[in-house]
This record gives structure tokens, sequence and C-alpha cells, in this order.
């Protein structure tokens, strides 16, 4: 039993001592991340680029206000170079494209400064020449915002306008009211001649017509009633004209006077409110509020220090995508070389077995895998003010080991399979590649048809980066699952990793 | 037989190993008794590499049997592999570990625990020579001293049988010689040796040789008895004065001892070469007749040892008819 364990712990002297012998591995394991995570924090601006742009106007329009003003609008989130990049026609901006002096040209047609006057829609178009799928996609969705905010704005425009018509219908309104209630006092003291006289000034003024104009060009529907009821209280006005005239009954007409009166009261009331409304409520009535139930206050102020907050969020991921790629490596390279160095010749007339030389070096690695995370995790912590809740050191420790088992038994496979060492390497490589595609780093893993997702579960990392950012930023404890899928993935690859290397330890 | 079989360290029988349709090593037969020296020569790809394979037990024989301290290697538990000492042909331990950290390694993969490491350690790097280099890293000492060391390395955990595979080849033949004063001593301890070689002249430090070739084993014999094999009878060399040369050969030819007598080319006048069957009998007898002639001026008398090289060749000349006739059969 003792010989066994001396056994099992030859292989831990000689990896550590052998990795120890490697200055280099060990500052590239340790300072290389380190400096890497360093660099995006001082270097990382937490926005996407501006986009360089050209804007092309229509010909004669270079210093029209209303390209000043469009200028001002979108040079938030678009580069432009007022001098340089302000074209009058567009060959030369598509020129400028090609050479890649732009990154996109936006083109505004003349009929956009008569599109209320026609009717249309007007297109505005937007060129470039993007190959990266993320850029394209990036470029159509500000073109889209962009394109949504100058509606908005001019939709303002447009609502601000209206209600300043609107103050000029409240006082037709008034004036309407006033010589109504006047004509209303006429009549009951049956002031005829006066009365007459007041209904011609009321025509006269025009100020009925005027109010159903206006209500009729704003397209108020609310007012539609009202509308109709001033058409009939014009016809009505010339009856009592008429009957003033005869000297005949006026009870039916005063009833009349006094039913449009409470109308315009209305009419005045809504004139009111609709005046009173914010016009950008009118462009914008509804607004988002978002509300994320993660505790995410260790990321820091994302909108203040976004560098921080995003080297906080990358740190778990690249400890686990790290730990992974370095257990693969060494793990990848370990058997193979064995074999070809012609040491396993020598094992196999010795009496250790396959299964003492396999576990002998998964102890190693572990040993290794503690002391690095170790090391690079306080650095991290203490060096870049990343996050670490002691509460939460048993499970990044068992985490840690067993996302380091479940990586290395991928390296032992890996190794068991290929007959050189640059195989190793090159499918060592395979994995990081994989990795760094599905196992979260940077795509959401979500973002996968299911089947992909199961795949990329087989991955250690995956469940590394997620419960590593739960632990680290989180305070919180790890699935079951994980650990079910870590153990599942370690024991099969060392089923795996075992049967194969003892076949080629085995006598022949 | 039985007995002689029980007593024997290692046992082939009808041994035969094929690799795909060739056969690499064919039907080899022998018995290595414990306490000696035991060499296989013949040239590179003759089979003894694959044939001290067999007998460690990294290779299983097509066919015949092959048994080991008793024991099939096929069968060998840890304890019966912790008797085994193996010093491959090449240097297969790591070069980014110094020469201490390599023993150290050989003696924990034979389970050697902490407390008998440290002196024993100290015992073998002295005794190959090595404690001054053993801080340095195996890759930055010389060819010769990682042939030391692999030895070391294969005695960290005192084997009663050790398995040592063309421990010379290609080093000078001052280290040679010290390896081979090496492998005398640890007979002297009352080991076991195994040992390969491709330098002919090696077998004489061996206490029996067996001859291979094509992967087939010619012969297996003492030195003396290759060297018998080779001239056929014991030689004597006898000089006398050019001018009592007649009268010399009259005398031995008619002495009873005497089988033949020859004139060597390319020797001194006056020499000749004897032919007894027994040297030591032989050449006190041959003396007091040459002496019973005071005419003789007798100059140099001696027993004539011709280098391996020479006996090999002899051997392999005179067993080539032999072997081509199985191959052609084959």
């Amino acid at each position: 039993m003792l010989k066994n364990i001396v056994r099992i712990f030859a292989f831990c002297a000689k990896e550590l001592n052998a990795i120890r012998r490697q200055p280099l591995l060990l500052v590239g394991l340790i300072i290389g991340p380190f400096l890497i995570l360093s660099l995006f924090g001082v270097g990382y601006q937490g926005e996407q680029p501006k986009l360089r742009t050209g804007i092309v106007v229509p010909p004669g329009h270079r210093d029209d206000p209303q390209v000043t003003e469009l200028l001002k609008r979108i040079s938030n989130t678009f580069l432009i170079d007022p001098e340089r990049h302000i074209y009058e026609s567009e060959a030369p901006a598509v020129a400028a494209l090609e050479n890649d002096e732009l990154d996109l040209v936006e083109v505004f047609p003349l009929e956009m400064t008569t599109v209320y006057s026609t009717g249309k829609a007007v297109d505005i178009r937007f060129i470039y020449s993007e190959v990266d799928p993320l850029l394209r996609s990036w470029i159509e969705y500000l073109s889209y915002t962009q394109i949504n905010e100058l509606n908005k704005g001019m939709l303002f425009s447009v609502v601000g306008q209206s209600q300043q018509q609107i103050g000029t219908l409240r006082d037709y309104v008034s004036d309407a009211r006033q010589q109504i209630s006047q004509l209303r006092e006429q009549l009951s003291g049956n002031k005829r001649n006066e009365a007459r006289q007041t209904i011609r000034s009321l025509r006269e003024s025009g100020a009925l017509q005027l109010i159903a104009l206006s209500m009729t060009q704003n397209g108020a529907s609310e007012t539609s009633t009202s509308t109709q009821s001033l058409s009939s209280l014009q016809a009505s006005l010339d009856t009592l004209d008429r009957d003033l005239a005869a000297g005949g009954s006026l009870e039916k007409q005063e009833q009349q006077l006094a039913e449009l009166d409470t109308r315009l009261s209305e009419l005045d009331q809504q004139a009111d409110r609709v005046q009173a409304i914010d016009p950008a409520v009118v462009v914008s009535p509804l607004r988002s509020v978002a509300n994320n139930l993660a505790p995410i206050e260790s990321l820091g102020d994302i909108t203040k220090d976004p560098a921080t907050a995003y080297v906080r969020f990358y740190t778990p991921a690249v400890l686990a995508l790290l730990l992974q790629h370095m257990m693969v490596t060494l793990a990848g390279l370990s058997l193979v070389r064995e074999l070809q160095q012609g040491t396993l010749e020598m094992f196999r007339v010795s009496p250790l077995s396959a299964f003492q030389t396999l576990i002998g070096k998964y102890a190693s690695y572990t040993i290794l895998s503690a002391l690095i995370i170790t090391v690079l995790v306080s650095l991290m912590v203490f060096g870049l003010g990343v996050p670490f809740y002691t509460g939460q050191l048993l499970n990044f420790a068992l985490l840690t080991f067993m996302l380091t088992i479940a990586s290395l038994g991928i390296g032992f496979f890996i190794s068991s399979v290929v007959s050189t060492d640059s195989q190793a390497v090159q499918f060592s490589m395979l994995v990081l590649l994989m990795s760094v595609f599905f196992s979260g780093f940077f795509i959401s893993i979500k973002s996968f048809l299911p089947f992909v997702q199961n795949i990329a579960r087989g991955l250690p990392v995956t469940h590394g980066i997620a419960n590593y950012q739960q632990i680290m930023l989180l305070n919180r404890a790890p699935e079951t699952s994980t650990y079910i899928w870590l153990g599942g993935i370690a024991l099969v690859s060392f089923l795996l990793s075992w049967l194969i290397f003892s076949r080629q330890f085995q006598r022949k | 037989m039985q007995a002689h079989a029980v007593q024997s360290l290692i046992q082939l029988q009808q041994v035969t190993k094929r690799f795909g349709d060739r056969d690499v090593v064919r039907d080899v037969s022998w018995n290595i008794q414990p306490g000696e020296i035991f060499g296989i020569v013949g040239p590179s790809g003759c089979g003894k590499t694959t044939t001290v394979r067999l007998m460690t037990g990294v290779y299983i024989p097509t066919s015949g049997s092959v048994s080991v301290l008793g024991k099939d290697p096929a069968t060998f538990k840890a304890s019966d592999r912790e008797q085994l000492g193996y010093m491959p042909q090449l240097f297969v331990l790591y070069p980014n570990l110094n020469v201490l950290e390599n023993m150290r390694f050989a003696a924990s993969m034979y389970g050697v625990s902490l407390t008998k490491r440290r002196k024993r350690i100290d015992e073998l790097l002295d005794f190959v020579e090595l404690d001054q280099a053993r801080k340095t890293l195996a890759g930055n000492i010389s060819g010769g001293m990682q042939r030391r060391l692999q030895l070391a390395a294969a005695l960290v955990h005192e084997p009663e049988l050790l398995f040592v595979d063309e421990p010379t080849a290609g080093i000078d033949p001052v280290l040679r010689g010290r390896f081979w004063d090496q492998f005398q001593e640890l007979k002297a301890m009352g080991k076991s040796l195994v040992v390969t070689t491709q330098y002919v002249n090696e077998v004489a430090y061996c206490d029996r040789v067996a001859v291979m070739r094509d992967g087939q084993l010619l012969l297996v014999d003492t030195p003396d008895g290759l060297r018998r094999r080779a001239l056929g009878s014991d030689v004597l060399t006898i000089r006398v004065d050019a001018e009592d040369l007649r009268n010399a050969v009259r005398i031995l030819s008619r002495h009873q001892l005497v089988l033949g007598i020859e004139r060597p080319h390319n020797a001194p006048l006056g020499s000749m070469m004897v032919y007894v069957d027994d040297a030591s009998t032989a050449l006190p007898e041959l003396i007091a007749a040459l002496n019973s002639d005071p005419t003789i001026d007798t100059r140099q008398v001696g027993e004539y040892n011709p280098p391996f090289d020479d006996i090999f060749i002899t051997l392999m000349e005179r067993l080539e008819t032999p072997v081509s006739k199985e191959h052609s059969n084959a």
C-alpha cells in the first residue's frame, strides 16, 4: 500500500520539478492573464466604436440649417467631420468608403424637406462595406435607432406646432363664446335688433368657421361631435336671424345657443388638455424601466466606470478558460511525451501500472492548478479589485478541483489517442477554440440550438465560467448539477484515458 | 532436466517473436544461471533488444515459453518486477530534471521508501561516479554520464536481476571498460546480469555469451569456448631462431600432443602456430621437447589469444552456410 502511494507520488515531484524549471511557462500562466486583464481594464473604453460617417445632402443644402440640425442630432453616435465628410453627391462619399476613410455613408434625399407636403415616407440610405457580422448588425442597429430618433424629432416638432395652433383655436372659441353669451342676453331681454347685429358680427368674425376648419385640419377625433354641432349651428344662426326678423318665438333658438355654448366649453376644455400635454410624451408615450434583480453591485457602476465593470465581469471567465486550457495542454502533452521519450518502456518493466501513472499525473497537475489559481486569484483580487467573497472559499476550491480534474481528463484522453506532441498541441488548441465559441465566454450558450448547448456543456469551461461568475460576482454557490456535469466529464474522460493508456502500457 | 530448469534464473524454450509476418526472434532457447553475467552479442538488428524485452515481459512471445525468476514475465506481479532492473538502450530519463531528481523518481517508481532512498542514491551516485553532477540537469551531462545515470537508476531498488541493453554503444573505450568494471562489481555483489552488446570484444567480460544473428541463436558458450570453436582447438605460438625452425618443426610434429603446425603470414621469421587439445597441458611438455635439442634457440612461447573480433568473424564464416540454408528453407 505504502509502495503504491510512493509510486503515485513519483510523478508529483517529477512533474512539479519539470514545470518549476520552466520559468517562462510559469510567467505565462500567472503573469500573462493578469497583464491581459490589466491591459483590458486600462484600454477598454466601455462603448462601441463611433462609426466614421459621411453625409450626402442634396446639392446646395450643405449649409441648410435643417442639415446643421440633423448633424447635431446624429453626432452622438456617428463620427462626422463636417469639413471633409459632408458631400453633395454620392460618388465621392462611396469612394471614401471604399478607401476605408469612412465606415458608413448616409444619403439624405431632397424629398426629406418636403415629406409632409407630399405625404409619402422618404428613404434614407445607409451604405457600408463590412464583412464582420457583428459590425454589420451594429451598423444596422445604429441606422435603425438613428431613423427612429429622427422620426421622433420630426414628430416632436409637428406636435409643438399643433399645440400652437390649438392655442389659436382656443382664442377663437373664447371669442365665439363671448358673442354667443351676448346674443343669449339680448334674446332674453328681447332686444331683437341688437341680437341680429350680434349674429351678423358672429358670422362676419368667422370664428365658428375657423374653429371648424382648425379642428378638421388637425383631425382631432375627440372633437368630431363638437365639429358636427358647430356645422349645425351655422344653419341655426341663419334660422334665428330669420325668426328675429319675422318676430316669431325664440325659445327653440335659445336652447340651441345654450347647447352650442356647452359644446364650445367642452371643446375649450379638451383643447386645454391637449395643449397641456408635453410634446415629448405625445411622441414617446411609453418608456422602458428595466429592473435587474441580480446583485451586480460587485461590478461597480457600469455607466461611470465601464472598464472596471467589464474587467470584473470577465475575470471569472478568464480564470476558467485559462485553467481548462492549462490543464488540457499539460495533460495532453504528458502521456504522449512519455511514449515519445521512451520512458514508457521503463515503466513497463517496472512495477508501475497505467492506473498509478495516471493518478500520479492527476495529483501533480491538481497541485499545480491549486498553486497557480491561488496566486492568480490573489493578483486579481488585490491588483485589479476583482470581488471575492470569503464565504464562498470552499465552493471556489471545490469548483476549481472539479474543473481541474475534468479538464485533465480531456487532456489525458487527447494524450492517449495522439502519437506526437504536435498533435496533442493541435487538439488542445481545438478544445480552446471550441471553448471560446461555445462556453459562454463571449457568446451566451442560450444563443445556440439545444443540441449545441448540450455539446457546450460537455466542456468543463462552460460550467467553470458560469459558476465562477456566480461565486465571485453574485456570492452564490454553484448548483448541484454543475458538480454532476463536471464529475461526469471527469469520470468518463478518466475511464477512456485509462482504457486507452492501459492498452499502450500493456505488454505486447 | 527438470532440476536444471528449476535452478535457472532465466529459461527460454524455443521462443519466437513475430511482428506482422516477420520473425524478429526465432526459436531461441537458453538457460541463465544465478550470479552470472550473460552476454548477448550480435550485429545491430539481430534481435538482441527484442529478446531482452521478451525476458523483461515487455513483449509476450508468439510461441515458446519464457521463465524469469521461475515465472512467466507476462504474469509478473509488482513484487516480481521489483526484483528486475532494466537499463534500456537509449537514455529515457528526464533531461529537464537533475541527476538527483531523476534518481528520486526512479526510486519512487519502484516504491523505495523515503528513508531508504537517500543513502542508496548516495551510494549509487558514488558507484557510477556522478556524485559531483547530482545537481546538474540530465540534459546537460554527457552521453556517457547519461548512461551511467541510467544504470544507477536501474539499480536504485537493489534488483536481483539486471537487464542492460547495449550499455556501451557509441561511447569511448575507456568508459566502456569502466562500465564492465561496474558490471563485474555487481556480479561480485551477487547480482545476475544480462547484457547485450554489439562489441564482440566485450564478450571477454561475460561468463557466458549467446551469439545471435538474424533473430536466431547461433550458439551459447563461454568466451574460451567461443575461441576454441573458432580456432578448432587451443593454439600456441612458438618462435625460435629462424635457422632452428626446421629442427623445431620436426620435433614438434612428432609430439603426440600436437595436432598440427602452421606458419603464420606476416609473422617474424621462426614463428609457428601449434594446434593442441589443451594449451595448459601441452605448453610445458612442448617446451621440454624443444629444450631436449640444445641447438634450438627458443625465443618465445605462449598461448595464442586472437581478438574476439577475429574469432567472431571466423565463427560467422563458419556458420554462414547452415544459416543460409535455413534462410532458403524459410
